[in-house]
């Protein structure tokens, strides 16, 4: 949908916005009316961080992490307990363990969470990948700490049923974060937590 | 706004900003009906894991006036099918059958048969293992309900009736059975055996409650996966993505 009163430019501009997440027709504009009335030294800026992700963010071959480096810091860091693996669904998690402090693993961010709905099978997320972190026999364990949904539990055990059989410890994040919850939004005593008080599954 | 109450299950829940979600419900009185749940992506007080996939409860919403977006008020729970997702291929089993009636039904259609078909479905398969015929059995019946009911008992072209001594085929597209002097020039057609057919009638037609007791063969299993998945995709246009997760999911289950 474009709006006859702006011109073309303005409307390109506000149709690339209304395609970001939580981003509605009205806001859009609203975002590209005050990127209209910016400085051309803060437009810039904006346009090269946007460009600059994409050019100089990729994925850690490791853990698929963001990271500007190969692997990342994270992977590389050898003061960091190397026995035992966090898995997430999104870099966003990654962050709200992080930032607990309480974690000293590794890290696997599976970029995504099985769904069936969304026809999101173990193929298009780094499932593959994380079996084959576990081969070279280091991990003691893997914690699985996707999010308290339908398919964050039914990922967990879908993953739990792969690991097992390979003598690994499996242990799942414990909720006090409520069912239906976030990672993302839970605050970090509560994420804490539930790292320490972790069960088998 | 008038608060309403219904008996609803959810179908599908997304984050909508930083602290909405999105729902769909297929609800027992108004259908299909999609809401807003202020806060609820952040705050889990007030509607716990009631907007969960798969969760029964009593809806209270607020009904907007040119019946769009309806307000969620509060959700009293009644089943969150909770065994359902400790098994993956559960959660893609009843994925499959909210995908079918988000697909095969248009908002505020109301039928209150398939809101029990949709109960009773996802109470068996979170108390039991999952039977191998149980999709089967749901879509046959939910097209049934819904008015797309296929012709099984008699050739769609000349009425002959379902017998032992004819072969019969199953047309997708024409939504029934032909007998095999009238399948030529019919485009693609699944062989379905009188066994098979036989079969899916009675997943049709019999108590729902006596439905688990049905042991389809492996013949039959084939032959009316391939007949009725075809027919589906006709009517929605496109594979269900839960169907296609099923089938992916057996195949690594294979490899393993
Ligand atoms: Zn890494
Ligand atoms: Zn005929």
């Amino acid at each position: 949908m474009s709006d006859s009163r702006f011109a073309a430019p303005i409307n390109r501009l506000i149709a690339s916005l209304k395609k970001l997440p939580g981003i509605g027709e009205k806001t859009a504009t609203r975002l590209a009316l005050h990127i209209l009335n910016s400085s051309r030294k803060e437009a810039e800026e904006l346009a090269r961080s946007v460009t600059d992700v994409k050019d100089k963010i990729s994925f850690c071959p490791v853990c698929f992490n963001f990271s500007d480096r190969s692997p990342c810091e994270v992977c590389r860091d050898e003061t960091r307990d190397d026995k035992t693996i966090c898995v997430v669904e999104e870099p966003a998690d990654f962050l709200a363990i992080e930032k607990t402090g309480k974690y000293r693993g590794k890290y696997h961010i599976l970029q995504g969470v099985l769904s069936p709905l969304d026809g999101i099978s173990p193929e298009e997320i780094k499932v593959r990948e994380l079996m084959e972190r576990l081969r070279c026999g280091k991990i003691k364990e893997v914690i699985i700490a996707t999010n308290p949904s339908v398919e964050g539990e039914a990922t967990a055990i879908y993953l739990a049923k792969l690991i097992k059989p390979k003598g690994i410890k499996v242990t799942r994040i414990a909720y006090g974060i409520p069912v239906g919850g976030d990672i993302e939004y839970t605050d970090g005593d509560t994420l804490s937590r539930a790292m320490e008080g972790r069960r088998d599954i | 706004m008038p608060l309403h109450r219904t008996e609803a299950i959810v179908v599908r829940s997304m984050d909508f900003s930083e602290s909405d979600k999105i729902v769909t419900f297929f609800t027992r009185g108004f259908g299909k009906l999609r809401g807003i749940a202020k806060g609820a992506k952040k705050s889990k007080k007030r509607f716990g894991n009631s907007l969960e996939l798969f969760s029964h409860s009593n809806l209270f919403f607020f009904e907007k006036e040119n019946l769009g977006l309806a307000r969620i008020n509060n959700c009293n729970m009644i089943e969150t099918y909770a065994r359902i997702q400790k098994d993956i291929k559960k959660v893609a089993c009843g994925s499959y059958f909210l995908e079918l009636i988000d697909g095969l039904m248009g908002e505020r259609e109301k039928n209150a048969a398939v809101f029990s078909l949709l109960a009773d479905s996802l109470s068996l398969i979170n108390c039991q293992d999952l039977g191998t015929g149980i999709a089967r059995i749901f879509e046959i019946r939910v097209l049934s309900l819904l008015g797309y009911q296929p012709q099984l008992e008699r050739c769609l072209v000349c009425g002959q009736m379902l017998s032992n001594k004819e072969r019969f085929w199953f047309s997708p597209l024409r939504g029934g059975i032909v007998c095999n002097t009238c399948s030529t020039n019919l485009g693609k057609l699944s062989p379905t055996s009188t066994g098979t057919l036989r079969m899916l009638i009675l997943a049709r037609d019999m108590e729902f409650k006596k439905v688990h007791r049905l042991v389809f063969s492996k013949q039959a299993l084939r032959e009316s996966e391939d007949a009725l998945t075809s027919f589906i995709r006709c009517q929605m246009g496109k594979e269900p993505n839960s169907m296609r997760f099923l089938k992916k999911i057996q195949n690594l289950d294979n490899m393993v």
